[in-house]
């Protein structure tokens, strides 16, 4: 308020400052295009994201079929065995 | 892990995912003899479904069953090679529920004593024993 109140030294009202550069820049034609692609790269990344998302969960999807082989492995210590979907590695 | 003497059973698990059709089944069991002296072992092969609730092999269901008696190799250069064994059995249905187990049960039935039988993990030890295999079932 007290800016509002300011008045130059001859008494006339002082100029109401420019308006911001963010307030100004939306009205600008070029402003508005860098707008836009930018959008437009935010989207597009968010889409790759989801497609990569998509084929990830596609290609290793929980398991909910039996395998067809298993094999004899060890277990953590190495005095029990337990079978396992999966060849082990020689010893 | 072996089995002989003591203990004379060992048991490998799996947890299913769903039932198993009736069909043939094959069964690799290559294993290594121990024990000094030792010229056999006679190894029985069960595979059984058992419940995911059981502690114990009481609700056990034999879903098939072979048995195979092991020769070791004269030869001591070759005392520790693998002896192979496989064998295609056919096997019942199995209405497994997602959680139950799969067991793959290997006991020692008889043989000489002191002799052990070790599931051979070794595979080929590396092209040293062509033909040598890690035990495994495939399913029907």
């Amino acid at each position: 308020m007290a800016l509002l109140n300011q008045r130059r030294a001859d008494g006339a009202p002082t100029k109401p400052s420019p308006p911001g550069a963010s307030r100004r820049v939306p009205g600008h034609p070029l402003a508005r295009l860098r707008a836009l692609a930018s959008l437009r790269a935010l989207a597009r990344a968010l889409a790759s994201w989801l497609v990569l998302g998509v084929l990830l969960s596609c290609s290793s999807p929980p398991r909910t079929q039996n395998p067809g082989t298993l094999w004899v492995s060890f277990g953590q210590t190495e005095l029990d065995l337990v079978l396992a979907d999966r060849e082990p590695p020689y010893y | 892990m072996r089995v002989g003497d003591s203990p004379d059973t060992l048991e490998a698990a799996y947890t299913l995912f769903g039932p198993i059709p009736a069909g043939n089944w094959h069964l690799v069991g290559d294993g290594i003899l121990t024990g000094s002296g030792v010229t056999n072992i006679t190894v029985s092969f069960e595979v059984r479904l058992r419940p995911q609730a059981a502690v114990a092999t009481e609700l056990d269901t034999i879903l098939l069953s072979t048995q195979n008696t092991f020769q070791r190799d004269p030869d001591p250069q070759r005392a520790f090679a693998p002896v192979l064994f496989e064998a295609t059995v056919a096997g019942r249905r199995a209405d497994a529920a997602p959680g139950d187990r799969l067991i793959w049960r290997i006991h020692a039935l008889r043989g000489d004593s002191g002799a052990m039988y070790i599931p051979n993990g070794d595979g080929d030890r590396r092209g040293q024993y062509p033909g040598a295999r890690i035990p495994r079932l495939d399913l029907p």
